[in-house]
């Protein structure tokens, strides 16, 4: 059986909370299962920490009704993932660059959680299909045995930005507005109440458990002493699901109790009626005549 | 097995998206019948809990390491249908906040791994621990075997739906529009991954922590166990809640789901029965059709639109510009067209700022 070393001899600096500060000397450093768990749990506070920064921000997407952005974002995805052009491609992921800027993100931070990582592999993952493995043509490429045709590349690029554009709508629709404010906008967008309820509760609680999580995988890395086989390990942590769950459980009963007495029967409050502003209505519109400037850029430039 | 958008054409995701709104609706119900009013914390805390155990990472042998799904271990625990909204709402947390999975491809993402994993799962589960009891070696292992065929089963379902890409979206000369794995690759690829590695992984959580809940807390998993068929009713405050639950129906169920959502269905059905056409349309993405083409399928060519491509000709002959030479026509009309946008962006932006301090005022 393999033993897997990398969780004891790697140099793992965990601060007290599982997060990473803001300078990051306090990284979490190592390719184990503990440590990449934690990294993921330190980036879940950390998104949510900027999330929160940004929305309270004064920018453009941030004064306008969540409505109004969930609507322009899907307009974007679908027309993106609609489209071969590359022009609105590149249009619409430079559409959410400007967004991004006039709405006071960070622009380092949007590029880096944005297209940094996922377009990249996308695009990577996508080459050998784009190859003349796949497809056949006139070489533009040679690498070795293989060539890549300008159309093969296309397909490879195309499914990068794509991946790209929906990534960069999802994420101003998610930084520039309140979970509350999100979930009240889909609710009036006729979401059902209930899915609504289980998505704002639980978006509470995803906390909470990360906070369990960390703890739980902090105690076995400063428990551990020596190798401990792979095998072991994959046990560890199907026990600490288990253990999750059965905490998930007790806390949903209090919750359920804590409900109760504050006199809940079953019935979910409705998200608070907000009136659009001429705002709104004019995000909508410009929205939509930038889309029609990306399409005509898309019939100029094939 | 997170689909990202890009892979998949909208054609395709967006009516699983809408094929995805009923099963929701029916997951919540079949939920409030089995709990009562305690379904919101139920779904909240099953759904905290699936987005948790999505995020911790599991040794695979070789010292690397992946995630588990762990939606047969939640259908396991607290029923198939609880699993496709707990599951479904943590996709959704997951999508937003960091992009696994795509928006548009939410809906195939919920119906690989919010219904047919801890559906078929849960079937292997059910069919191979018979009236074992729950942390019996046989239980345990039927939990196993169930995680291992359901994940492998929504692999499968992945594997086609990227398969069919090249097939249905291409280039006149073949390349592909979306994913450029056939079948014949994409399969193979994703099956060789979840056979061997994705589903042992997969089927010692499931069996361990289906193990460790029968240990640490049977009340739980025979609660579970019983109240999934649906025969027994949970007990104290649980049992009192769906006893009250069932007496009283809440105000807003007293309008039917067809009322209810009428608006929101009706387009998506016409979306749906549109489909087809959609699949149908070789070579060009969808709404990208020049004028021969719409011509080629509709027997004529709309004069607006003739009238469009000339304009566009007129305005811009062979696309060149002297001064800038023959691609200064497309530099040209790039420059245009990013500065119109960033124009009315800013102009836009200029709008709020003004309507914020009104609204301080």
């Amino acid at each position: 059986m393999k033993t897997d070393k990398t969780d004891r001899t790697e140099k793992t600096e965990i601060n007290g909370t599982g997060r990473r500060n803001a300078g990051g000397t306090n990284r979490i450093v190592g390719r184990g299962f503990l440590a990449r768990t934690l990294m993921r749990f330190s980036e879940l506070f950390e998104n949510e920490l900027y999330n929160n920064r940004y929305a309270s921000m004064d920018g453009l997407w941030q004064a306008v009704d969540a409505r109004m952005k969930v609507i322009v974002s899907l307009m974007f995805i679908v027309a993106a993932n609609s489209s071969r052009s590359l022009a609105v491609l590149i249009g619409t992921g430079i559409t959410a660059a400007v967004f991004a800027g006039t709405s006071r993100l960070n622009l380092r931070d949007y590029l880096r959680r944005v297209w940094k990582y996922l377009p990249v592999l996308v695009f990577v993952f996508s080459l050998p299909g784009a190859s003349s493995w796949l497809i056949k043509g006139t070489p533009l490429l040679t690498i070795g045995p293989v060539y890549f045709t300008e159309a093969g590349l296309l397909t490879a690029l195309r499914a990068a930005l794509r991946t790209g554009d929906s990534l960069s709508f999802a994420f101003l629709l998610l930084a520039s507005t309140r979970w509350a404010d999100l979930m009240a906008g889909l609710s009036r967008m006729h979401i059902p109440d209930g899915f609504i309820a289980i998505l704002n509760m639980a978006y509470r609680y995803i906390f909470l458990m990360a906070s369990a999580g960390t703890e739980m995988m902090q105690a076995r890395y400063l428990r551990t002493v020596g190798k401990i086989s792979s095998a072991e390990n994959r046990k560890y942590v199907g026990g600490a699901f288990g253990q999750l769950f059965v905490k998930v459980r007790r806390i949903s009963e209090e919750v359920y109790q804590a409900m109760v007495l504050r006199g809940y029967q079953g019935t979910f409050a409705g998200a608070e009626r907000r009136r659009l502003r001429m705002l709104d209505y004019l995000f909508l519109i410009v929205g939509a005549v930038i889309l029609m400037i990306l399409i005509i850029g898309g019939y100029i430039f094939g | 097995m997170h689909i990202p958008d890009g892979y998949i054409a909208p054609q395709v995701t967006v009516p699983a998206l809408a094929a995805m709104v009923p099963v929701w609706k029916t997951s919540l119900n079949r939920v409030k019948n089995k709990v009562g009013e305690k379904n919101l914390p139920t779904l909240a805390l099953g759904a905290a809990f699936s987005f948790t155990i999505m995020m911790m990472n599991v040794p695979v042998a070789g010292g690397s390491s992946a995630h588990a799904v762990g939606a047969v271990l939640i259908a396991v625990l607290l029923g198939p249908w609880a699993a496709v909204a707990a599951v479904s709402a943590a996709l959704l947390i997951q999508a937003l906040f960091f992009g696994d999975g795509g928006i548009l491809a939410y809906g195939l993402n919920c119906l690989n791994m919010a219904v047919v994993m801890p559906f078929v799962g849960y079937a292997v589960y059910r069919a191979l621990a018979g009236s074992s009891r729950p942390g019996s070696r046989r239980n345990v292992l039927s939990a196993a075997a169930g995680g291992y065929i359901g994940i492998n089963a929504a692999a499968l379902l992945a594997a086609l739906e990227f398969g069919i890409q090249p097939a249905l979206f291409h280039t006149a000369s073949g390349a592909a529009l979306y994913c450029p794995y056939p079948i014949s690759v994409a399969v193979p690829a994703m099956a060789a991954a979840h056979l061997l590695v994705a589903g042992p992984l997969e089927a010692v959580i499931t069996g361990a922590a289906s193990a460790y809940v029968a240990k640490a807390a049977p009340d739980m998993f025979l609660q579970n166990q019983t109240a999934a068929d649906g025969s027994i009713r949970l007990s104290g405050i649980a049992g009192a809640g769906a006893d009250l639950a069932s007496g009283e129906q809440p105000a807003q169920e007293t309008k039917g789901f067809w009322a209810r959502y009428r608006a929101l269905l009706i387009p998506l059905f016409v979306l749906i029965a549109l489909t087809p056409l959609g699949l149908l349309t070789k070579g060009t993405a969808w709404g990208e059709w020049g004028t021969d083409e719409v011509k080629k399928a509709v027997g004529y060519a709309p004069a607006g639109m003739q009238k469009m491509a000339e304009f566009w000709k007129a305005l811009m002959p062979d696309y060149s510009i002297p001064v800038l030479g023959d691609r200064g026509g497309y530099i040209a009309a790039a420059l245009v067209g990013i500065g119109l946008i960033v124009l009315l962006v800013f102009l836009l932006s200029l709008a709020a700022k003004r309507s914020g301090a009104e609204k301080k005022q």
